[in-house]
Order: structure tokens, then C-alpha cells, then sequence
């Protein structure tokens, strides 16, 4: 931008206003100044210190939470076994009840909610009561949990 | 005779230096720019508690945005820069607080800030608005567009505000001084 070249009035005047000697510097401003320095830094270090150790816990979490047994599965991965197309021998029938139980006992482990467990339960009963109808077996099938 | 590059360079780390936290050369930059910074927030905003804030302000600013203030910055302008938006951020929340017209506003009542000044017949009686716009103009260099950008106003209101303010100056210099010109 180009800007008015000042008349000599306003040369003059600048000359005045920059002759004005500066303001004396408070002595204990130095003081004032330094000490919100130092609060300051002391601040954002307890902020990243927070940060850092907040983080910590959030990386280290998983390695916190209480572990699944080995070989439990997914409780939805167990439902939808239970209703594959299969023939059902009795050998098949504990099978899929040792696995239902293992994924419940998994379940209980992990805090799962009742409407996550439901299925499965009602997996159990249903084939609990279809394997009580067609097999000849004297063990009776109790919950293994 | 000191090359001027070495100063900045100098200066750059003691930047780096002030901001990993070394007492020494925050002191060391304070030493240099503290009184220049307050001395212009006090002639702009009149008041010696505000200067004094807006000093803090600035030198605790430049520790904290990294952005604002890359290696070889001069630091001095950078400073002036930042205590200028600082006063004219107050002058402007200030005006909406009290809702006074610019030409009826006075410096506080506290101790004289200006009494330099006003010694000479210069900068009396100018409302905080007045006294920035034209300080800010006539001895920082920056143009109306970025003044009246600044104050939320046009750029002819700026124009308006230094021609009349420096008009007023004039008269009082004038009367002061009234052989200068001839």
C-alpha cells in the first residue's frame, strides 16, 4: 500500500513523538513476569506428566483386563455353530455342550451382559431338551459351569 | 563493530535457550525488549496496571507459540506486535463494556502515565482509540487497512481518526512550540 507522504507539520510531530523518552520500567515487573514463567512451566509439566502416565494406562490396559480362557470362542461364534445343519449323536451332543459351556463360563469371565449370554443359554436348553428326546443315554446332561 | 546477523542469531538462541526453560536467558531477553514493550503498552492503552499485563503477557507468549515466532524472527517487532493487538483487544472489549463514545473517553485516573507527554503538549486528552490509531500509525508503521481491520472498523474510519486526532496534535504543538515552522 502506498501511504501519504507526511507534511513537515507531521514531520515535526513524528519528531516530537519519537523523542518522548519510554516509560520507566517497574522494578518488580521482572519479578511478576519470571514467577508466571515458572508457574507456567510447572503447569504444562504436570500436564504432560498427566498425559504421559493417562496414555500409559490406556497402552497397558488390554494387558490388564481379566483373560479368556485358551479355547473360548466368541459367544456369537458358538450360537451360530449350534445352529449349523449337523447330525446330532450324542458324542456331537456333548461336544456342543462342553463348547456352550466353555463359551459361557468365557462370558462370566468377562463381564459379558445378560442379553450377550441369553443366546447361548437358550442354545443350551434347546439342546438339552432335543437330545433328552431322541437319545437313550442314562447320564444326565447338568450344567457344567 | 557487531554484525547484525550475529545478534539475531544470538537472539534466536536465546529463544531456544529461554524456551527449554533456562531462567538465564529469559532474563537476558527480558533485559533487552521489557522496557521498549511496556513502554508502548503503556502509551497505548494509558494505564500502568494494563501495561504492566500486557507486558507478562507478551514475554509469556513468546515461550508458548512456537508458530508465531520462527528462528530469525527479529524479536523486538514480534513483541511490538503482539503487545499492540493485546491493547487494542482491551481498548475494544473496554469500549463495549462502558459504551462511551471514543471522543468523550479519557486515560484512567491513576498516576499520569503520559506525564512525558503530556509536558509537551502531545497525546493530551486523546481517548485510548485516538492515542493507539495514531501511535500505532505514525511511529509503528501500520497502515489504515490493518487498523481499522484490527479494530473491527473500515479503513476510512482509521483515516478519520489519525487526520483529526493528528490535527488536534498539530494545534497543540503549535501552541507549544510556535516558531518550529517557520
Amino acid at each position: 500500500m502506498k501511504h501519504t507522504p507526511m507534511t513537515t507539520n507531521d514531520d515535526i510531530l513524528q519528531e516530537h513523538l519519537r523523542q518522548l523518552p519510554e516509560a520507566p520500567l517497574p522494578d518488580d515487573l521482572w519479578l511478576r513476569v519470571n514467577g508466571a514463567r515458572r508457574r507456567g512451566r510447572q503447569r504444562r509439566l504436570a500436564v504432560a506428566a498427566t498425559t504421559l502416565a493417562v496414555a500409559a494406562v490406556i497402552a497397558f490396559s488390554p494387558l490388564m483386563q481379566p483373560s479368556a480362557p485358551e479355547n473360548a470362542q466368541p459367544a456369537s461364534t458358538v450360537a451360530a455353530a449350534a445352529h449349523a445343519p449337523r447330525k446330532a449323536g450324542p458324542d456331537d451332543v456333548d461336544a456342543e455342550l462342553r463348547a456352550l459351556d466353555r463359551a459361557l463360563q468365557a462370558g462370566y469371565a468377562r463381564n459379558a451382559s445378560d442379553a450377550e449370554l441369553e443366546p447361548l443359554w437358550a442354545q443350551r436348553r434347546q439342546l438339552l431338551a432335543g437330545n433328552n428326546a431322541t437319545t437313550n443315554s442314562p447320564l444326565p446332561r447338568s450344567l457344567r459351569i | 563493530m557487531s554484525d547484525p546477523s550475529d545478534a539475531k542469531d544470538d537472539e534466536a538462541q536465546l529463544v531456544r535457550r529461554a524456551r527449554r526453560g533456562q531462567e538465564a536467558a529469559f532474563a537476558e531477553i527480558y533485559r533487552r525488549h521489557a522496557r521498549a514493550i511496556h513502554s508502548l503498552a503503556l502509551r497505548l492503552t494509558g494505564n500502568h496496571a494494563t501495561a504492566e499485563d500486557i507486558t507478562q503477557e507478551c514475554f509469556l507468549k513468546m515461550l508458548q507459540f512456537l508458530g508465531g515466532l520462527r528462528d530469525g524472527t527479529p524479536l523486538r517487532p514480534w513483541l511490538k506486535r503482539v503487545a499492540a493487538n493485546a491493547a487494542i483487544d482491551r481498548i475494544r472489549r473496554d469500549r463495549r463494556l462502558v459504551a462511551i463514545e471514543d471522543d468523550d473517553a479519557q486515560p484512567d485516573n491513576g498516576p499520569d502515565p503520559l506525564l512525558h507527554a503530556e509536558s509537551l503538549g502531545l497525546l493530551r486528552r486523546l481517548s485510548p482509540t485516538e492515542r493507539t490509531v495514531v501511535w500505532l500509525h505514525a511511529m509503528e508503521g501500520w497502515s489504515h487497512p490493518e487498523l481499522g481491520r484490527r479494530f473491527g472498523r473500515s479503513e476510512s474510519w482509521s483515516k478519520s481518526i489519525v487526520s483529526r486526532t493528528l490535527a488536534r496534535l498539530r494545534l497543540e504543538l503549535d501552541e507549544a512550540h510556535p516558531h518550529d515552522n517557520e
